[in-house]
């Protein structure tokens, strides 16, 4: 009864190891996935929520403006040419304009100020 | 035939709770995947729809940057497209410019229309769409995957109707 005993404990002990290792390989790809498709997320949200205030403001024309709060630390932004580009641990997104603009780079966090000055994008 | 019964228990005891086990792990799997299929094309979905909304109200509602682009030699990085003088009133000469653009250069077409990654179609019909004006890009033939916007314009006298499809 015994060695009946410890059989069992073995068996389960070896089922347990492989089911935790399988896991472990499984969690360690997935998190790396996880953490990517977190870092696009978070890039593409900030991204296209200034491009649409952007696109906005240029669409309701000369003397328009928008101020906006951007709560995204560690997301460097930028704007140029037809985008607006939020990048993150590697990982970007880029977000289209309607308008070409010329280069800036963003406060990651804090207000920004978007006018539409005679049919050109300001941002400060 | 105690030990035996014994262990019989644990047997039976053990596939049962590994094949109950499995079969959580795997609804588990499938509904993530599911969830996730499904979130990327909402994801998708609602990016087409901000682009192609975009493209639309700046065609007809803004003259382009600058607003006299139609007569510039060349379309350069700077220049951005709108069809109109006043709201909604397209002017031709300007529609008959984009029509050239999108013919010669396509990706300079979309890019100034903010839709780099995707395909655009743009067509101008009267009010029982029976009649074509003007067609440009690339039509889709799979409907379920193309978003459109549909305008009321002033076009050559009378009311019609522009109607841009985004798809990927």
């Amino acid at each position: 009864m015994r060695a009946q005993v410890s059989i069992e404990i073995v068996v389960i002990l070896v089922a347990l190891i492989v089911t935790f290792t399988v896991f472990m390989i499984l969690y360690q790809n997935q998190a790396t996935n996880l953490q990517q498709t977190q870092d696009k997320l978070q890039a593409t949200d900030v991204a296209f929520k200034i491009a649409n205030a952007i696109n906005y403001v240029y669409l309701g024309g000369d003397g328009s403006s928008y101020s906006l709060a951007v709560v995204a630390p560690r997301i460097n932004i930028t704007a140029a040419g037809n985008f607006v580009t939020a990048e993150r641990n590697t990982v970007f997104f880029q977000a289209p304009l309607v308008v070409n603009i010329t280069n800036y780079t963003i406060n990651n966090s804090g207000e920004i100020r978007i006018r539409n000055v005679g049919g050109n994008i300001v941002i400060n | 035939m105690l030990l035996t019964k014994k262990a019989q228990v644990f047997t039976i005891d053990f596939v049962l709770a590994s094949f109950i086990l499995m079969i959580i792990i795997l609804t588990f799997l499938y509904l993530w995947n599911f969830l996730g299929v499904r979130w990327n094309n909402i994801n998708e979905y609602n990016k087409q729809y901000a682009i192609g909304l975009f493209a639309t109200e700046s065609l007809v509602t803004n003259a382009g940057n600058p607003p006299s682009w139609e007569n510039l030699e060349t379309i350069n990085q700077n220049t951005s497209f709108g069809l109109v003088n006043e709201r909604n009133i397209i002017n031709q000469q300007k529609l008959d410019r984009l029509r050239n653009v999108s013919l010669q250069n396509y990706s300079l077409f979309k890019e100034r229309l903010g839709a780099t990654n995707y395909e655009l179609f743009i067509n101008v019909t009267n009010m029982n769409r029976n009649v074509s004006f003007y067609v440009m890009g690339n039509a889709s033939l799979q409907l379920n995957e193309t978003v459109a916007f549909d305008r009321f314009i002033f076009f050559n006298g009378s009311i019609s109707i522009l109607r841009l499809e985004i798809w990927k």
